[in-house]
């Protein structure tokens, strides 16, 4: 890890210059610092710091940011967002932790990549941007946590492992439930062949939508307040609408969403189902669509169902049942099924299985949920010792993949084959053709 | 169906599907008119994407330079396999300037068009920088031989040369061109680039040698810059083959003293026998990462190293709960029997960690014993090693001790012993043999706190109901008090009315503890989190009865504001007086009032929410009875957030 330098003020595109000259030797200027900053409170001194940087940290944002910030081997040194008010509030929450001036705001992601001194960056910005921000962040050096779904096309996935594989970063996406209790002990059931030979995986996924119409024009704002343009970023141009921006309403749009939603759940719930069947390094050959349901089949066999209902306890009439997959066992549940026995399992971390036998092999009751913290705090761990973490960039493509090539079968509305190796589907040109979109003028993949 | 049969349909249903294709196409390039809605065009533009033919290319190219729908024609060109996208899209090469032309050049890389590298390589020597940056990326992606030799002409002339080089090599390794890729990566890093590119290249460098990148990789794990060191150890785990962890073990204890330790996870990260060789030399003399990865890849050599280095390190006490080598458990229990008593407590951790069945005769010994903090460390440990055949030894030995923390750390063992059982609904029946069997009214109360966690475990048990409502007339107030706390626990509203009557016949401290119970439930029932048949308002109201102090009016305030009913809030309304208890009366009654206003009790209703409006402390209360008597429904708490 880098020397922490000390922050100065806010930066402006007009100081940016200024500023960056002055990173290097800033060490020098006498400052007022506080103690947990020197290590004297028995926490960890800089020089063994990950000096952080956050980029489009909003609410999913900062649930993932909190887990990073209660590590005391962390310092949030820099944040960036294309709203004036996330900007203030991320750095007011640094400035809680760590003092007066600690965490320098950014309006453009690139100067905070530019920073020698950041050692990795927290990207928790809207789908459109993941891939393309991890791209220039990966060639900047940085190490990255980014939030899933990590990239809105095939194409993107596999650019930005690409790049990942290029440049030899750490990269983790924000795939958590691999590091999950119940959800492991799930996967441990089905790969160690507690279940028989495993027969059909399901994930759990949002009722499917795709959306193409533009919210009416609104006067665009200061771009200090909010910089539409860089909201678009790689996405394509249209008129402004606050509601994208500020309520986020950007969810379900083909130019901002991934996968007709599907990734929303499918990038955790698929990504089980790969690691479950041991197919980390494939992705099914064949999606067939059918209504909401979208089943699926390896090369070896093995179905994978991605579907929104069916799911033990579902409640008939929910009123989000509508919207995404919730059972007895909580939201988000997968189910492995094999020839001598089955697991379900899902948020609320209680598990349904058969034989009962099987609980046998589970000793911590009490463990579950969606906390990121084990996640997170093993992306810092590899940060340092350059280990490979759990959902690196491998398992994001394959993951990413699959889900893609069943929503373009859905969007379709007929069946696709398709080919792991080449990561094309077969015979199908529409289908070929879904697999990447042109990222908007200046960005560069 | 014969092949040329077949062969004949698959040529119609391609002349169907492209005559589909080219009707769509047309009906798109009339929507893409310019005086239609921009929304409208930039629209037909992402459908021509997708079924587009070669008829849509003139239409799309033309809108190349326009600032709003020049990427959404991209998007369509980008594509499309057609060559005239190509031409169209190269052509645009020499008529756009600034970042139109930057999204062409990215267009064309995407395509890998070889026919565009001379124009690319004109614009990736230019001055216009953003261009010439995207160009040296475009060649890079497109990749022949010619495209990266225009790259690497750049080298020390941009600086983005380097990076798209870097590119450029790493698909060479990918595609298993590995001297090529080397030789790339070697000009990358001879280029003068410093920061990640350089890092990158170094390590490119290495990985496309293989095991001849071995002495590069150990040049840069010796080199004074900490970053470089750091990849060096990156670089252990990425490069594959057994010479290389060899190689790399060999040269362990030469590499920097401060680096071995990332290097020895490293090493660990990739296994094999020649690793375990060097973690079990640097475990011998205490090394913390070495004394840790035992617990990975350790073999039954390795449980004497760490039974030794035990007292001093906590690594060696994780590993020794992790290794998995067989006889491990067996091991272990023999070095508790001829440790000294200091030792002894971590070896009990470590065996009840590990859950060692083996070891239960010999922990159910030890929690026999005098030595209270062994005896304690057994009793916690047979939490994890007990199985459901141990219960009748753990029930005695609960029995027998008089001590309350012998029989709390008891029970838990007896829990966990209960709870091994397979059929779930089975999972009661020992603790009910043994609760009726019980030798003393003692021992029958004692007994009941695991069978209440079991019970609520499996959602309720009938069996262990009948035995509660029984133990309701015992003698023994201890038994009685136990039995309620059972009921009051109980996973459904089953035993709300044993509960009430207990509360309305009993003395302390049974009184308080089924009161408690019985309003829980009842709370439950009403609030719709329990489907059990129970009229909750009749039994809050024998509650209501009951009530002694603060605490217990609360429980019934709260109760009463899931219940709908004109009687609660009538109930409710007296509470409102009651200092401690009136804002949560409040609440209760804006709650429940809403279907009321409406009723025969409007009226009625309508003049308690005017109270609290002109008297209620609490600003949200009063606000939600203000907006009940203007008629709109209060503001619900928003829905809790979706999780990520």
């Amino acid at each position: 890890m880098k020397r922490i330098p000390a922050p100065v003020r806010p930066t402006t595109r007009r100081t940016f210059l200024g500023q960056t000259l002055l990173v290097g030797g800033a060490a020098a200027l006498p400052l007022i610092v506080p103690g947990r900053v020197l290590g004297r409170d028995g926490g960890v001194a800089p020089s063994n710091r990950i000096a952080l940087g956050g980029i489009g940290i909003g609410p999913r944002g900062r649930q993932v940011l909190e887990t990073m910030l209660a590590e005391k081997d962390v310092q949030y040194v820099a944040t960036c967002d294309v709203q004036a008010a996330l900007r203030a509030s991320l750095t007011a929450r640094a400035e809680e932790i760590y003092g007066k001036g600690a965490c320098t705001a950014y309006r453009d992601f690139r100067e905070l990549l530019a920073r020698p001194d950041v050692d990795a960056v927290l990207i928790a910005t809207g789908d459109r941007w993941h891939a393309v921000a991890s791209m220039y962040a990966a060639r900047a050096g940085k190490d990255i946590y980014c939030e899933k779904p990590c990239g809105i096309t095939i194409g993107l996935c596999q650019s930005l492992s690409d790049t990942i594989r290029t440049t030899g970063r750490v990269f983790q996406a924000g795939t958590q439930r691999r590091n999950v209790p119940n959800f492991q002990f799930a996967v441990h059931l089905a790969r160690s062949g507690k279940l028989g030979r495993l027969h059909t995986l399901h994930a759990s996924i949002y009722k499917l939508q795709v959306l193409h119409d533009w919210l009416p024009a609104e006067p665009e704002p200061d771009p200090e307040v909010i910089d539409w343009n860089l909201w678009l970023g790689p996405a394509p141009w249209r008129p402004y609408n606050k509601a994208y921006v500020v309520d986020r309403r950007w969810r379900g749009y083909y130019d901002f969403d991934s996968g007709a939603k599907l990734h929303d759940w499918g990038a955790h719930t698929v990504d089980l189902c790969q690691w479950a069947g041991d197919c980390d390094g494939t992705v099914p050959v064949e999606y067939v669509p059918d209504g909401g349901t979208i089943y699926a089949r390896y090369a070896n066999g093995l179905k994978l169902v991605l579907r929104p209902s069916g799911w033990i306890g579902q409640p008939e009439a929910a009123p989000n049942a509508a919207n995404f997959a919730v059972g007895s066992t909580g939201t988000c549940p997968v189910r492995f099924e094999g020839d001598e026995g089955w697991v379900e399992t899902g948020d609320n971390g209680s598990i349904e299985l058969h034989p009962a036998s099987l609980r046998q092999e589970w000793r911590a009751f009490s463990m579950r949920g969606t906390d990121p913290a084990r996640h997170t705090r093993e992306f810092l761990d590899c940060v340092k010792s350059r280990a490979n973490p759990a959902a690196n960039h491998r398992v994001m493509r394959r993951t990413h993949v699959a889900c893609h090539a069943a929503a373009i079968a859905w969007q379709l509305g007929r069946p696709v084959k398709f080919d792991p190796a080449a990561e094309a589907f077969i015979g199908d040109d529409a289908a070929n053709r879904m697999r990447s979109r042109a990222v908007r003028e200046p960005w560069i993949v | 169906m014969n092949r040329s049969c077949a062969l004949g349909l698959a040529l119609w249903w391609g002349a169907v599907l492209a005559a589909a294709d080219a009707g769509r196409t047309r009906e798109l390039l009339a929507q893409l008119q310019p005086d239609a809605p921009v929304a409208q065009r930039a629209r037909a533009c992402q459908q021509l994407a997708i079924v587009g033919t070669a008829e849509a290319v003139p239409a799309l190219a033309a809108l190349l330079a326009d600032g709003q729908l020049g990427h959404y024609a991209r998007e369509a060109l980008e594509v499309m396999a057609d060559p005239t996208a190509d031409a169209a899209l190269r052509d645009a090469l020499g008529r756009l300037q600034g970042p139109l032309l930057v999204g062409v050049i990215n267009s064309v890389g995407a395509r890998g068009d070889v026919a565009a590298a001379g124009a690319l390589g004109k614009i990736a020597a230019g001055r216009d920088a953003p261009a010439a940056a995207a160009a040296l990326r475009a060649l890079a992606r497109i990749g022949t031989p010619e495209s990266v030799a225009l790259v690497r002409t750049e080298l020390g002339r941009n600086r983005d040369a380097a990076a798209a080089l870097l590119h450029a090599a790493d698909r060479a390794l990918a595609a298993g061109r590995t001297a090529e890729a080397a030789v790339w990566f070697d000009d990358v890093r001879r280029s003068g680039t410093d920061g990640a590119v350089k890092f990158a290249a170094t390590r490119g460098a290495i990985l496309a040698r293989g095991a001849a990148g071995v002495p590069l990789l150990l040049e840069i794990a010796r080199a004074g810059e900490p970053a470089m060191r750091k990849l060096a150890v990156q670089v252990m785990r990425e490069l594959p083959g057994e010479p290389v962890t060899v190689a790399l073990v060999a040269e362990f204890e030469r590499l920097p003293a401060d680096l071995q330790p990332m290097a020895l996870a490293a090493l660990v990260d990739r296994g094999g026998p020649a690793v375990l060789a060097v973690v079990e030399r640097r475990a011998a003399v205490g090394d913390a990462v070495a004394l840790g990865a035992l617990g990975r890849i350790g073999g039954r050599s390795s449980l004497a190293l760490l039974l030794r280095a035990l007292p001093e390190s906590a690594e060696a006490r994780r590993s020794l709960v992790l290794i998995s080598t067989p006889g491990a458990d067996g091991l272990i229990l023999r070095a508790l029997q001829e440790a000294e008593p200091d030792a002894r407590l971590k070896l009990i951790g470590i065996l009840g960690d590990r859950g060692a069945v083996e070891a239960t005769p010999e922990l159910l010994s030890l929690a026999r014993g005098n030595n209270v903090t062994v005896r304690d460390a057994a009793l916690r440990a047979l939490a994890s090693t007990a199985r459901p055949g141990d219960l009748p030894a753990l029930i005695r030995l609960a029995a027998e001790s008089t001590e309350e923390n012998v029989r709390l750390l008891a029970d838990r063992a007896i829990y966990g012993a209960a709870m091994k059982i397979l059929e779930p609904e089975r999972r009661v029946d020992p603790l009910l043999v043994a609760v009726r069997n019980a030798r003393s009214a003692g021992e029958q109360g004692m007994l009941l706190r695991p069978l209440g966690a079991v019970v609520r475990t499996m959602g309720g048990s009938g069996e262990a109901l009948t035995l509660l409502r029984e133990l309701r007339s015992s003698a023994e107030m201890a038994v009685r008090k136990e039995a309620a706390k059972c009921l009051a626990d109980w996973p459904d509203a089953s035993p709300a009315v044993d509960l009430i009557a207990m509360a309305e016949n009993e003395p302390e401290p049974v009184r308080s503890v089924a009161l408690a119970g019985a309003v829980r439930l009842a709370g439950n029932v009403a609030a719709g989190r329990d489907k059990t048949p129970l009229d909750p308002l009749a039994l809050l109201v024998r509650a209501n009865r009951l009530v002694a102090n603060d605490a217990e009016r609360m429980g019934v305030v709260a109760a009463l504001g899931a219940v709908r009913r004109i009687e609660a809030l009538r109930m409710l309304e007296t509470y409102l007086t009651v200092e401690a208890v009136k804002t949560e009366a409040a609440l209760a009654i804006v709650q429940i009032a809403p279907p009321l206003l409406n009723g025969a009790n409007g009226a009625a209703v309508r003049i308690v929410l005017e109270r609290i409006a002109a008297t209620e402390r609490d600003a949200d209360v009063r606000q939600r009875a203000e907006q009940l008597l203007k008629g709109a429904a209060p503001a619900q708490k928003k829905a809790a957030k979706k999780k990520q």
